[in-house]
């Protein structure tokens, strides 16, 4: 008996995981489990570059004979076009290995609707709250990123998320700043004049960077001392509402099966 | 032949119950520790779901980076599962033990040498591939042989003892758990520079 039903194919959901940090994985495991539920795939699996399975790992476990792999990372870059080809054994978007054929999509992050989760997870933090905006035209969103060179890409996806949400007019302002490279996280203040600001990390998992580095660049918390306060947060006279990282949001799902639609399109694939 | 191919051939050839690293296979299919009795009413009923947060953790709660280390929590159980839900919970708590055992059984497993394992590392990992022979000896000694379930057929290599109703835990690689071991092993032996 097989598992694996010759007209449905396989995803492959590729993480970057952590031997240090349980958080870090634990995205990627819960798009796997929503996908899983759905029933489109013979198969869902996962795997990490610093985590079990690892790549090579995950490539044994694959029984279907079509295979779609799209790395839930936000941006494109070292890993997404060297790492993980490399390691996959990926020749290009197609790839023929024996009989089995992988078909490599884009990074989730690179979905045009990326905007629609951004605003999502900015709503939600928002209700979530119980309080709302006094008007949302007096009010700033900002996307957060790490910024300099760990990942070349990610502050021009940002750049173009904040473009695109600025032309819907949702909010007064929109604007982005990063951990490490201007304009800095730290000075959100001067950035915008808003009272009120809701704050969204562009991140894949809730990690250090989200929970810790942010929270203490915000001013919300001192280092070493967890966030203690909830949201709104009232800093000097704002008031902040700070979301969890972008990919710990439940709608990443649907952005790993819009992936799989765009490249069935480009490829003309049926 | 497929890995699940393979596994369901077994479980129909071999008697119950079954075993794998720290659990049991019962008929049915039903999942536990091997400590635990499935008659016991104290073991918590879990889905596949619940399992995958389960096998993250050791059962002091701290974070359990290695699937294969000799600590999985119990006091737990999975059952009925259908065969192909026996599959995933097998992924779940051992990560590609099937198709390794599978491959390995069919003599087509492909064991990739440490330093072929360092020389694809990037970034920190890179200095890896400075492991020597004796450091890389005496860290599958430190690591491996006593804090994994599994077997290693990359060099220095163990050997596999079959046994019947058991489903051997093979490393054709070494893991991303002993990569960082090695750098900390590479990185002690760069002399500090004077303040
Ligand atoms: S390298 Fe292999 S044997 Fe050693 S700890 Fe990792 S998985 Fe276990």
């Amino acid at each position: 008996m097989s598992l694996t039903c010759p007209q449905k194919p396989a995803l492959l959901i590729v993480g970057h995981g952590s031997t240090v940090n349980a958080d870090s994985s634990t995205p990627t495991y819960q798009h796997a489990w929503t996908l899983r539920k759905k029933n489109i795939f013979s198969e869902v699996h996962e795997c990490f570059w610093k985590e079990e399975p690892n790549f090579h790992q995950s490539l044994n476990q694959i029984e279907a004979n079509t295979v779609y792999v799209v790395p839930n990372f936000i941006s494109s870059g070292y890993f997404t076009e060297q790492v993980i080809p490399r390691e996959l054994k990926l020749e290009g978007p197609i790839t023929q290995h024996q009989n089995q054929t992988f078909y490599y999509c884009d990074p989730v992050g690179l979905h045009e609707s990326m905007t629609e989760v951004l605003l999502h997870r900015a709503q939600e933090v928002l209700d979530s709250s119980g309080e709302k905006l006094q008007d949302p035209q007096e009010s700033c969103l900002f996307i957060f990123g790490h910024g300099t060179n760990l990942n070349e890409n990610s502050t021009k996806i940002i750049e173009h998320q904040v473009e695109k949400i600025r032309s819907r007019n949702i909010y007064g302002e929109c604007q982005f700043a990063y951990m490490e490279e201007p304009p800095l996280v730290k000075d959100w203040k001067s950035l915008t004049s808003k009272k009120e600001v809701v704050a969204v990390p562009f991140f894949i998992a809730d990690g250090l960077h989200s929970f810790i580095d942010i929270p203490v660049l915000l001013g919300l918390t001192e280092e070493g001392i967890p966030l203690q306060t909830k949201n709104p947060h009232l800093v000097e006279g704002r008031r902040l509402w700070y979301a969890n990282a972008i990919g710990t949001e439940p709608l990443i799902a649907d952005l790993i099966l819009a992936q799989i639609k765009k490249f069935n399109e480009t490829h003309r694939i049926s | 032949m497929k890995p699940t191919e393979f596994l369901n051939l077994w479980l129909h050839q071999t008697p119950p119950p079954w075993k794998i690293g720290e659990i049991k296979i019962q008929p049915g299919f039903t999942v536990l520790h091997q400590q635990d009795d499935p008659n016991q009413n104290s073991l918590r009923s879990i889905s596949l779901e619940n399992l995958t947060e389960l096998v993250k953790s050791t059962p002091a709660g701290n974070f359990r980076p290695l699937r294969s280390s000799p600590d999985l929590p119990s006091g737990w159980i999975l059952t009925p599962l259908s065969f192909e839900d026996l599959v995933l919970a097998l992924r779940i708590l051992y990560p590609s033990a099937i198709s390794h055992w599978s491959a390995w059984s069919q003599q087509i497993l492909q064991i990739t040498p440490y330093q072929e394992t360092a020389e694809r590392q990037t970034g920190m990992y890179h200095c890896t591939r400075l492991l020597t022979l004796e450091q890389r000896q005496s860290l599958t000694q430190s690591v491996c042989a006593t804090e994994c379930m599994k077997k290693r057929l990359w060099e220095p290599a163990d050997t596999i003892e079959t046994k019947a109703q058991e489903i051997p835990l093979i490393c054709a690689e070494a893991c991303n758990y002993f990569i960082p071991k090695a750098r900390e092993v590479v990185k002690s032996m760069i002399p500090k520079k004077n303040p």
